[in-house]
C-alpha cells in the first residue's frame, strides 16, 4: 500500500469518522481530554496498521474496531495497573472492588439515562452504545467487537434486562 | 428504561457533549505531526546520512535483541530463567497450617519472595477462609482465597470453562484486568487472582491452571 494512499484513507476515517470515534472512546474513558488524547492515538494506530486494511469490512466498523481495542489497551497499561494494583488491592482481596469506570464517572455530568448507560459493565455497555447511538447492525457489531453475532445479541438483551433493573420504569415510580 | 429512549440515546447524549468536544483540524494536524514524526506522511528527502543512521539503528537493535533474548535463553549471563519456568514453593509455618485444611500450591511461574496469609471476616459463616498472597520481587502477585464455604459468584462475569487432564475450573478476566482461575476441591473452593505492578510481567491461563493443579 502506498503511502499517498494510506495518507488519503487517513484522512478521510479522520473526516468521516473523527467524531464517532471520540464520542465511542469517550463511552469507554468518560473523560472529555482524555478521550481527545486516546482518539488521536487511535488514529495514529491505524495508519501504522493501514497495511492490514483490506476492504473485507468497512472503513467504519475497521476503525471502530482499532478504537475499541485501543481503549480496552489504555486500561491495561503500565499506569492504569499501577493505580489499581496500589488503590484496589485491598477491596480485590475482600472481595468487592468499584472498577475504574465507575470511578471516572464521577468527573462528568450527565442525565439520568446516559449516567446509567455509562454504569453498566464495558461489554454491555460497548453493545449499547454501538447498536444504539452508533446504529450499527449486529454483524457489524460483531466485526468492531472480535466476537460472534449470537454473543452480540445476548450481549444486547442482557444489556437492557441490567438497564431496566438500574431504571425503573415511571408505572413502579408512581403506581 | 424503554426502547424509546434508548432509540433516542445518540440525541441525549449528543445534546450533553460540550460544543467544543468535537474531533477537530487541531487535533487532525497532531495526528499527522505524530505520523510524520515516525517517517509516515512526510515528503522524503534524499539524505545521504539517513541510510547509515538506519543501518546503524538496524544493527543495534538486532544485537540487542540476541542479546536480551540469549539472557532469557539462558545462553548469555547466569539467568537460567525461561518464560514459563516454574518455581518450587516452601510454604512458611503459617501457611503449613492451613494446608492442613486446604490444598496450598507448590509451584509457580515466578520466585515467591513472599506469602502472607490473613484470615478476612466469615460474616456468621461456618466454614473456614483464608486469603493468601503469593509476591515476586519484580512486583508480580498471586492471590489464592480459599474457603470451605459454598461460593455462588454474583457478578455478571462470563467465566470460561477450561480443563487440563483431571482438572477443572473456570477462568475470567474482570474489568480490572485481574485474571481470576476458581476451582473446587475437596468441598473446598479455590480462587487463584493474578496482578502484576511490571508491564511487562504476565501470566497465561495455562500458568495460572499449572499453578493450581501443583496444589497439594
Amino acid at each position: 500500500m502506498g503511502d499517498a494512499f494510506k495518507d488519503n484513507l487517513l484522512e478521510e476515517a479522520m473526516d468521516d469518522f473523527g467524531n464517532e470515534v471520540l464520542y465511542i472512546v469517550y463511552t469507554y474513558v468518560k473523560d472529555y481530554s482524555l478521550a481527545e488524547d486516546i482518539t488521536q492515538e487511535v488514529f495514529i494506530k491505524a495508519y501504522s496498521k493501514m497495511d492490514t486494511f483490506r476492504g473485507e469490512s468497512s472503513l467504519k466498523t475497521w476503525i471502530i474496531n482499532i478504537a475499541v481495542n485501543h481503549c480496552k489497551d489504555y486500561f491495561k497499561r503500565w499506569e492504569t495497573r499501577k493505580l489499581l494494583i496500589t488503590n484496589k488491592i485491598n477491596q480485590y482481596v475482600k472481595g468487592s472492588s468499584k472498577s475504574i469506570d465507575s470511578i471516572v464517572v464521577e468527573k462528568e455530568r450527565h442525565s439520568e439515562v446516559v449516567e446509567k448507560v455509562l454504569e453498566l459493565p464495558v461489554k454491555y455497555r460497548e453493545v449499547l452504545i454501538l447498536y444504539y447511538f452508533e446504529g450499527l447492525k449486529l454483524t457489524e457489531i460483531a466485526e468492531c467487537l472480535d466476537t460472534n453475532i449470537n454473543t452480540v445479541k445476548t450481549r444486547l438483551v442482557k444489556s437492557k434486562k441490567l438497564l431496566s433493573k438500574k431504571y425503573p420504569t415511571r408505572g413502579e415510580y408512581f403506581g | 428504561m424503554d426502547e424509546k429512549e434508548l432509540e433516542s440515546l445518540r440525541k441525549t447524549m449528543r445534546a450533553e457533549f460540550p460544543d467544543e468536544f468535537q474531533f477537530n483540524n487541531r487535533m487532525k494536524e497532531k495526528v499527522k505531526k505524530e505520523i510524520r514524526k515516525d517517517s509516515g506522511m512526510a515528503p522524503k528527502k534524499k539524505s545521504i546520512l539517513g541510510p547509515a543512521f538506519s543501518a546503524v539503528f538496524v544493527l543495534g537493535a538486532l544485537a540487542l535483541f540476541i542479546f536480551i533474548g540469549g539472557q532469557e535463553l539462558g545462553f548469555i549471563g547466569e539467568n537460567n530463567a525461561s518464560y514459563n519456568e516454574m518455581f518450587t514453593y516452601e510454604p512458611t509455618e503459617e501457611i503449613s497450617e492451613i494446608n492442613e485444611e486446604f490444598k496450598i500450591p507448590t509451584k509457580f511461574p515466578f520466585e515467591v519472595t513472599g506469602s502472607f496469609a490473613s484470615t478476612p471476616p466469615t460474616q456468621n459463616q461456618k466454614g473456614k477462609r483464608y486469603t493468601i498472597d503469593f509476591v515476586s520481587s519484580n512486583g508480580q502477585q498471586l492471590t489464592l482465597k480459599v474457603t470451605s464455604n459454598e461460593v455462588i459468584y454474583t457478578d455478571d462475569l462470563e467465566r470460561e470453562e477450561v480443563r487440563s487432564g483431571d482438572f477443572t475450573g473456570e477462568y475470567v478476566v474482570n474489568e480490572n484486568n485481574v485474571q481470576i482461575l476458581t476451582w473446587d476441591d475437596d468441598n473446598n473452593h479455590y480462587s487463584l487472582g493474578y496482578m502484576s505492578e511490571n508491564q511487562e510481567s504476565s501470566l497465561t491461563k495455562e500458568d495460572l491452571i499449572n499453578v493450581a493443579k501443583s496444589a497439594k
